[in-house]
């Protein structure tokens, strides 16, 4: 009997390779080595581009990562996606680096931005002079866990502990919850037309990236089964600033360091995530074999 | 309201006993390959029986299981569809067998999204009935496998819709899989290596000799059909009425006089031609056959009318009638009759009948000529298709022929042409294919042909021409014969050209001779221009590609315009680029041209110019800009990554 069949007969969805709690995903080699190392998932599963702590008979994973092929929204819609049909993960964690935009709450190098919404700058509908937004929907991240998870392990602050490399000069990082855009550019430019207006129209929106929308739009989905609900969140260390000088040369000397602070701060929330599961798996569990049950009963008296 | 999974169960269960199994059964083998070239070549990791395509497709969700028409394929997944009796799976059978013209504008309205599109497959084809607002009803714990029939009997285009939709609902469907049927043609998946490669294999002689000798006690009778037999559909006709061909069937079974026939292939063509699908309207059918014709093929079992609509029991049984109409013709045969009975190059089979009933070697040999004028891996299928049959008249000497022109395509520079050259050569079971295959150079495939000797004076003047040699400058005499009536000697001439030395003036009266020839001239003319590259050459293929009312001429100078992007010199180079990037609206306008763009961008490694991907980038990003969503502008994302992965950044 295949693994799947023999996982159905006691398990909640699983994905082909098995299942996992938290799945991370990364893009670029940066962020691959300080999430592999922050969360010590040094074991790679065999013929595949996913790595764990270690490898289990069961195939339960408290953690996977992997890395996107390439930046860009539409790879990330890719790796979420077929990191859903792997493992099923319960949370999706986008970790990285992202351009912060000066002057918006305080954002400064090596802090972690928390999105709390993520917009698609590239949707645009270009008729009669006018440049009109199309938005696509998709899943914000998890205002749930957001509120729950996210903000204590914010306030408690010791997730700087978890940072495992110095920063270029001395700095406090700080967690900054707030809007994210996601286009297909790398912006760092601030004499650039398109990106000025860029940050005009998104006026409170604190960093950029190149992948979050794709994550939400995979998560969204993939949420069309009540049997299966996953929440993610997006973590990005800034690395440099957009609308400042020298920005290719600052994201350089920072992107390390920027890619260990989100990861130390996606590992504090993590411990906190773990921790909920243990409590939300019993309650998964009851409940399925409470269906089990009545399956059972109902065949009986079918008879 | 919620599914309740013995219901829907009882319902697959009444529609399978609807249909039975043809009696006696048969046993399949299933050869498992890593993907199309080990399928296409016949080459398994290893033989199973049936129940291992339903294992598999638990293990990565999709399987893709291949055969020839007659094949068995449908009744494997009705087999599977029967067996599958655990409590945590659930079957869904999918017809696409029952597609018909309206459909696909219903698909069309459908637009992209993925749930719409599976919604539609469900409503339409599905056994048991299931929608998606009742699918999420179906209890976690249940497999979900749906058996997918027919993916041939669809457009191309269609066909990759079908799968990109099936693919992205098993990705994110919980316990989801898939297993589609469809004939041995190579398909574009975004990712193969999550797909499963299965290929029906025919019946091996001792299990055809058994079934002779149960039902017949002898086998003597049928040695000539040994070939034949080895396709399930063929057997279990022998089985049925202890005869295989068609023509027995519809004249001793069906009861057709001649004339009967020819107006039933008549029929058949036209229903084919007008609706594009194997389910067609029944009123144009009846009009053209009339109704004592219907009654006779109703009677007799191989037509099957529901309300308005009407299609044969089995297909092979209408691409046998169409068959009749094509060899009827000949004055037809040409590019439009060959893409409607192959359903634009997806299925050979009427053209494989047709190949089998030309009473000459020499009409068979013209039918191949015409085919390789529409499609060299046409002909080739349709060859290979005869020799299963055992009854296709073609002389060998144009099987040669044939073959050796595709085989010279093994060394094209552009990627798509030769993988289709090999894959022609791989499904033909002749010696001379295997020896083909094996020649590791061009100039080995000329000295190989040289080599050949066949007893027919047009060969041994074909083979002088073939084996020009690359260092031999063309007379003016010779160039002249790319005007050739014949479409093998215009073809031969056309890629001789492309491989030898044309001074300036060879080139101009090439230019020349494309102001006014017949359009299928002009297309071989372009074909050679992309072998010399130059200014003046590429301004004329951009002539062509702007406005030649041929769509294969535009199609010629698109791949010629590509590959002389590639062979050129930079400052020829960026003025093809260039000129792609000012004419991505008339590339999206053609949905054939973009296509062959699309292939054509991806030469050779070896070959392609330093910096090829940042080259083509920006054409393709200019094609991105148009897209209309973000899953229209996901396309042209993986595209440059695939350039990426190949060429580099």
């Amino acid at each position: 009997m295949p693994q799947l069949l023999t996982d159905m007969t006691s398990k909640v969805p699983t994905g082909r390779l098995g299942f996992a709690e938290i799945a991370i995903v990364t893009i670029i080699e940066e962020e691959f080595e300080a999430l592999r190392e922050t969360f010590e998932l040094e074991t790679n599963v065999p013929h595949t581009h996913y790595y764990v702590s270690q490898l289990t008979g069961s195939r339960e994973y408290e953690h996977v990562l992997c890395k996107a092929p390439e930046r860009g929204n539409h790879h990330a819609q890719q790796a979420v996606g077929e990191l859903i049909e792997d493992f099923r993960p319960h949370f999706i964690l986008l970790v990285g680096i992202a351009g912060g935009i000066e002057g918006r709450d305080g954002v400064a190098l090596g802090d972690v931005i928390v999105a709390n919404l993520i917009e698609y700058s590239e949707s645009r509908k270009r008729v009669a002079g006018q440049d009109l937004e199309r938005r696509i929907p998709i899943d914000p991240p998890s205002t749930h866990l957001r509120d729950t998870i996210v903000d204590p392990a914010r306030r408690d602050g010791s997730w700087t502990e978890l940072i495992r490399l110095a920063p270029p000069r001395g700095v406090e990082p700080k967690v900054v919850i707030g809007p994210i855009v996601a286009g297909e550019k790398i912006w760092g430019d601030l004499n650039n037309a398109e990106q000025v207006a860029l940050l005009q129209r998104y006026d409170n929106a604190v960093a950029v990236d190149m992948e979050s929308f794709g994550v939400g739009l995979a998560v969204h989905m993939a949420r069309q089964y009540s049997d299966y609900n996953p929440q993610y969140l997006v973590f990005r260390g800034i690395s440099d600033l957009v609308n400042a000088e020298a920005n290719d040369k600052t994201r350089q000397l920072w992107k390390r360091y920027a890619a260990s602070t989100a990861a130390a701060f996606s590992r504090a929330v993590g411990h906190r995530l773990l921790d909920m599961s243990k409590v939300v798996n019993v309650n998964w569990r009851q409940r399925f074999l409470k269906r089990i049950r009545s399956t059972i009963i109902k065949w009986w008296w079918g008879k | 309201m919620k599914a309740n999974l013995r219901t829907i169960r009882r319902e697959l269960r009444q529609a399978l006993e609807q249909s039975p199994e043809p009696q006696p059964s048969f046993d399949f083998t299933i050869g498992w390959s890593q993907g199309y070239d080990e399928l296409l070549a016949r080459r398994f990791l290893e033989e199973t029986d049936i129940a291992q395509l339903v294992e598999r497709s638990l293990e990565t969700g999709r399987v893709l299981l291949c055969g020839r028409g007659g094949g068995g394929k449908t009744v494997i997944l009705r087999r599977l569809a029967r067996r599958i009796d655990k409590k945590h799976l659930l079957v869904v059978l999918v017809d696409l067998g029952r597609w018909r013209a309206p459909n696909y504008e219903d698909w069309e309205k459908c637009g992209e999204e993925p749930l719409k599109r599976l919604g539609f497959l469900l409503e339409e084809f599905a056994t048991p009935h299931i929608t998606p607002d009742n699918w999420d009803c179906i209890p976690a714990n249940t497999l979900k496998l749906f058996l997918v029939d027919g993916l041939n009997e669809v457009s191309r285009r269609i066909g990759h819709e079908i799968i990109d939709t099936l693919d992205e609902f098993v990705q994110y469907s919980p316990h989801t899989s898939v297993i589609i049927s469809d004939r041995l043609v190579r398909r574009e998946l975004r990712d193969p290596k999550r797909w499963r490669f299965a290929f029906v294999e025919p019946l091996p002689q001792p299990q055809i000799e058994k079934h002779l000798i149960a039902k017949f006690h002898e086998t003597v009778r049928f040695e000539q059909l040994q070939g034949l037999l080895s396709t399930p559909y063929f057997l279990d006709s022998v089985l049925r009425h202890a005869y295989a061909d068609f023509r027995t069937y519809f004249q001793d079974t069906a009861h057709l006089a001649d004339e009967e026939l020819q107006r039933a292939g008549l029929a058949a063509f036209t229903a084919y031609n007008d609706d594009g699908t194997r389910t067609f309207a029944l009123a144009p059918f009846k009009a053209i056959a009339g109704d004592a014709i219907i009654v006779k093929l109703r009677d007799a079992g191989a037509l099957i009318v529901a309300d308005s609509v009407a299609y044969f029991a089995h297909h092979l049984q209408h691409d046998y009638l169409a068959s009749v109409y094509v060899v009827a013709n000949p004055d037809k045969w040409s590019h439009d009759i060959f893409d409607v009975v192959s359903f634009r190059a997806s299925s050979f089979e009427t053209l494989a009948f047709a190949l089998e009933h030309l009473d000459t070697t020499e009409t068979a040999d013209r039918f191949i000529r015409s085919l390789y004028d529409w499609s060299p891996y046409g002909a080739a299928y349709a060859v290979a298709e005869g020799h299963y049959r055992r009854a296709a008249r073609f002389s060998q000497a144009m099987e040669v022929v044939m073959l050796a022109m595709n085989a010279e395509r093994r060394w094209d520079l552009i990627r798509a042409s030769a993988r289709r050259a090999m894959d022609a050569l791989r499904v033909n079971p002749t010696e001379y294919a295997r020896q083909f295959l094996e020649l590791k150079s061009l100039a080995e495939l000329i000295q190989f042909v040289r080599q050949i000797e066949l007893d027919a004076s047009w060969f041994n003047e074909w083979k002088d021409l073939f084996t020009h040699g690359g260092d031999e400058e063309p007379t003016y005499a010779e160039i002249d014969r790319i005007k050739d009536t014949d479409s093998i000697i215009g073809w031969t001439v056309a890629n001789v050209l492309r491989r030898v030395r044309l001074t300036r003036n060879h080139q101009e009266m090439l230019r020349a001779f494309l102001r006014d020839s017949e359009k299928t001239v002009r297309w071989r003319i372009v074909h050679v221009l992309g072998a010399c590259p130059s200014r003046e050459n590429a301004e004329i293929l951009f002539n062509a590609f702007d406005s030649d009312p041929y769509d294969w001429v535009r199609y010629g100078a698109t791949r010629s315009l590509v590959e002389m992007a590639a062979r050129a010199d930079q400052e020829v180079r960026e003025f093809v680029v260039l000129g792609l990037q000012d004419r991505t609206e008339r590339l999206l306008a053609d949905e054939k041209v973009l296509r062959e763009f699309e292939d054509a961008i991806f030469v050779r490694v070896e070959k392609a110019p330093q910096g090829w991907t940042s080259l083509i980038a920006p054409v393709i990003e200019k094609l991105a800009e148009s897209a209309k969503s973000f899953r229209q502008r996901g396309h042209w994302v993986r595209l440059v990554f695939r350039l990426k992965e190949d060429y580099g950044a």
